[in-house]
């Protein structure tokens, strides 16, 4: 029995050592494949540091660095995923570090922090998108609002806010623009929601649907591989949703995190936003491969502010339970 | 026994214990009356329960018929059949639900509109965003339970005793009834209550498949509130109590179920059982069988493999929309694809084995002793098993980044722990039915002749138990090798699995790409299986 136990903690001994020096995580949402590519960028900038990446949705970095708070152990550095009312709530529980990099500066400022507890890096859109094979270019929904008349019954497939941060960005957008009487009508007219937007994404490529309410770069990204879908930009405005880049308070590395955002906001490393699909908070860089520009989709979207966005994070749960509700019951 | 306590209590119970008591104390879930008075809660709990009990009895369909087929009957190639019939199993259960909505969703699938044509319907016949088709496809997935447990449990019995009863006039049919089903009832049972507590445990298929219905389960509910800002975690931690007490019930049910009788049937005089010959209907009986593989296996199968090979998704199958694309950006295109390949078969490997090394003791201190909290170790080797992964995930990383003493934050043990105590019970509830068949007096026997316990274990129970070790370290094995909620969690820089790269693909990439892994995993799982086979002479592998 000794022996065991003997063995047994040899085995733990070294995970209990780990602690690892010149070590900085960073926890994002930016897709896998992407990271990997940009890694070696932005590595060969800070070779005295070792650079650790968690990458995976929003949702599950948001549960990841939720549980490390409640562990009293925060991991993370920096934080750059897409769900801009998270941004809030961490600030307002006081784990941000205030930064305002220079290389930010042509950032409009709607999309950064009063404070500078974070600014927008990227801004990935909600648009609509059609099967190419099922609907023609001149049958297809003009704008957001079309897709409550009867003639688009049954027809249409959304992401559920529920379980997608993107999508809660979406409802809660639509819901400032048109009320909840526009949800009211998409039930009405059979829209299910459902997953994120590669379930929407997989929905409309398996021609359940013809038309889906999707972000922008998963189109893009699909016809990057061949895909028939084609994106739809409404005319009564894309859906912006701002994905920011923040510091945490704990690192032990503060300038060495600094440096990190300036490069990303730096034109090498806003690139790298424009080449996985999304558009560049730095409205100098061109859009992504087969985007319109951004200043196009700028002139019909609900501008960002930051008053929304500290309502939106007020009402996050009435506004699921009203969606619920309407939705779901 | 203390090190089993020891180990249980540390890595299951504490770090569960301190999430739910974290659950139950918050004002805005546990201890708030509020929270409970919502309808919602309780309907997802009841469609919980119906899940539960379709999946159950179409388990019991399939599962035990087929169980006896395979050990009783002169039908050839069992062993070929036992392998085919274990292939839902290998295939990760939202991959399986993917296939089954490309054949089955009421506007597009293939099934429906074959059916649509062949009948001249109007409407889509079959639904799978339904109830009944998320009970379908885990049913489809879970038999593997019933199946592997009633057929270890009927290679087990002591012939005699049914050739007993055939030489004393009943029929075949009266001794199936009165003496096979009452021997095996407590394998039957075991593999009932896995099945039970697993559909109550699913997301996956639930997500996929009632979801779009606007039905809620327990697990979908728990998830859809994780999402919430603030209260939101542990409004989730507290839902997943509803859930553990399913667990409660469906252990207690079994105790007090078992605690009746004695179900000793292997003692020592074993006799040679010869199979029944099936004469006559061994043609309808093969026909039968490979209808029922063609349908429902066969056909979401070809539909995964298809997949993998279209170019674009929902377009025709034809010679221009084949390419292996997708499978050069997979192996080699995509970083990581052979590591975390290897990663993935390693740990899966060591959760196996740890999974039966903590399961065969746990199992003889249940079934053997009289030790005062044997229940409650039960117990805490089943709660993290009905615990919802991402509840589990958070409890492991909040418990283990210090909190416990140890920091496993980040290292592949963490990995290891999640995988062993999430399929633990796999092993005990397996372990302990086989258990129960054996009598103790072949041990008793063993140590009055001056054996050593370990002596015991080794000549008597572990070969008397090999099946069903063989049958557990498979059920472990397979889910651990494509597990995907825990770790996304919980993967470290250097631990990337399969279920993080199928992620991946399955929320960045096409069906396709993600169609390509699962391919892969069920070729090199059927390749691994047949190599142990063939090096063992057919000993070892299912």
């Amino acid at each position: 029995m000794k022996k065991i136990v003997c063995l047994l903690v040899l085995f733990f001994l070294p995970a209990c050592l780990s602690k690892k020096k010149n070590e900085i995580w960073i926890y994002t949402s930016i897709y896998k494949d992407m990271v990997e590519q940009m890694k070696p960028d932005v590595e060969k900038n800070f070779p005295e540091y070792k650079l650790q990446w968690f990458s995976a949705g929003s949702e599950k970095v948001g549960a990841k660095i939720q549980a490390e708070l409640a562990a009293n152990h925060l991991n993370a550095d920096l934080v750059m995923t897409s769900d801009p009312f998270f941004y809030l709530e961490l600030k307002h529980k006081g784990l941000l570090l205030a930064y305002a990099s220079v290389n930010a500066q042509n950032v409009p400022e709607s999309l950064k922090d009063y404070d500078h507890a974070f600014a927008t890096l990227r801004v990935p859109v909600v648009v609509m998108a059609y099967h190419q094979s099922m609907l023609g270019p001149h049958q297809i929904p003009k704008t957001f609002k079309e897709l409550t008349e009867p003639k688009w019954k049954g027809k249409v497939v959304m992401g559920s806010p529920l379980e997608s941060g993107t999508t809660f960005t979406a409802v809660a957008t639509l819901v400032e623009k048109y009320g909840w009487d526009f949800f009211k009508k998409l039930r009405e007219n059979q829209v299910v929601p459902a997953g994120g937007n590669s379930t929407v994404r997989q929905k409309l490529e398996a021609k359940e649907f013809p038309i889906g309410i999707i972000l922008l770069e998963n189109i893009l990204q699909a016809k990057s591989q061949g895909s028939p879908l084609e994106a739809i930009y409404p005319e009564d405005g894309a859906i912006l949703v701002p994905s920011p880049i923040a510091i945490f308070k704990r690192t032990p590395y503060p300038e060495v995190c600094q440096k990190i955002v300036d490069y990303f906001f730096s034109e090498a490393g806003q690139q790298w936003m424009v080449k996985s699909f999304m558009y560049a908070a730095n409205p100098m860089l061109p859009p992504p491969v087969g985007a319109k520009t951004f200043g196009f989709v700028l002139k019909t979207a609900l501008p960002w502010n930051q008053s929304f966005s500290e309502r939106t994070l007020k009402d996050h749960q009435k506004i699921k339970e009203t969606f619920s509700k309407l939705m779901y019951d | 026994m203390t090190l089993i306590s020891f180990l249980l209590i540390y890595f299951s119970g504490l770090p569960l214990g301190v999430l739910f008591l974290k659950g139950l104390l918050s004002k805005t879930a546990g201890i708030s009356t509020e929270f409970w008075q919502q309808r919602s809660i309780w309907t997802s709990a009841l469609y919980t329960l119906y899940l539960c009990l379709a999946t159950c009895a179409l388990t019991l369909i399939i599962g035990l018929p087929l169980a006896w087929l395979l050990s009783r009957t002169d039908l050839p190639r069992k062993t070929l059949w036992k392998t085919l019939f274990s292939i839902p199993y290998i295939i990760p259960s939202y991959i399986g639900a993917m296939a089954w909505i490309k054949l089955l969703n009421p506007t597009s699938g293939n099934l429906n509109l074959w059916l649509m044509s062949l009948f001249h319907l109007d409407h889509a016949p079959l639904n799978i965003y339904s109830l009944w088709g998320t009970a379908w496809v885990l049913g489809l997935f879970f038999y593997s339970f019933v199946f592997l447990s009633c057929h270890a449990a009927l290679e087990n019995i002591d012939p005699s005793l049914e050739e007993a009863s055939l030489l004393s006039g009943a029929s075949r049919w009266q001794t199936f009834q009165k003496i096979t089903l009452p021997l095996i009832s407590p394998a039957l049972l075991q593999g009932l209550i896995l099945v039970t507590m697993a559909t109550a445990a699913a997301f996956g298929v639930p997500a996929l498949l009632a979801m779009p219905k606007r039905i809620f389960v327990l697990t979908t509910k728990i998830y859809t509130l994780m999402l919430g800002y603030g209260d939101g975690m542990d409004q989730a931690i507290t839902l997943s109590i509803l859930l553990m007490i399913t667990g409660i019930v469906g252990l207690g049910m079994s105790h007090l179920y078992l605690r009746k009788s004695r179900y000793t049937t292997v003692s020592g005089k074993y006799s040679h059982r010869s199979a029944l010959p099936l004469k006559k209907l061994k043609g309808v009986t093969l026909g039968g069988l490979s209808i029922f593989w063609i349908l429902c296996i066969g056909l979401p199968l070809a539909t995964v493999i298809l997949s993998s090979f279209l170019k674009i998704y929902g377009d025709p199958i034809s010679f221009s929309n084949l390419s292996l694309q997708k499978y050069t950006y997979v192996l080699w295109t995509l970083p990581n694809t052979q590591k975390a390949f290897l990663n993935s078969f390693y740990f899966a490997l060591l959760a196996a084995s740890f999974a039966l090394f903590l399961g065969l003791p746990l199992s003889y201190i249940k079934v053997r002793t009289s030790f005062k909290f044997r229940y409650g170790l039960d117990f805490l080797a089943t709660l993290p098993f009905i615990t919802p992964c991402s509840v589990l995930a958070i409890a492991l990383i909040i418990f283990f980044s210090g909190l416990g003493g140890l920091n496993l934050y980040n290292t592949a043990w963490m990995l290891l722990v999640a995988y062993t105590i999430k399929y633990l019970s796999f092993a005990t509830q397996n372990i302990s039915s086989a258990l129960q068949q054996i009598s103790p007096s072949l041990e008793e026997a063993a140590s009055l002749s001056g054996a050593k316990p370990l002596k015991v274990f080794q000549t008597i129970l572990i070969p008397l138990l090999k099946p069903v070790l063989i049958a557990s370290f498979f059920l472990v094995f397979i889910p651990t090798f494509g597990e995907l909620t825990m770790s996304i969690l919980l993967v470290g820089p250097s631990t990337e699995t399969l279920g993080t790269l199928l992620y991946n693909l399955q929320s960045y990439d096409d069906p396709q790409s993600a169609a390509v892994l699962a391919t892969l995993m069920v070729a090199v799982i059927l390749t691994a299986n047949f190599m142990v086979k063939v090096a063992t002479q057919g000993k070892y592998g299912v």
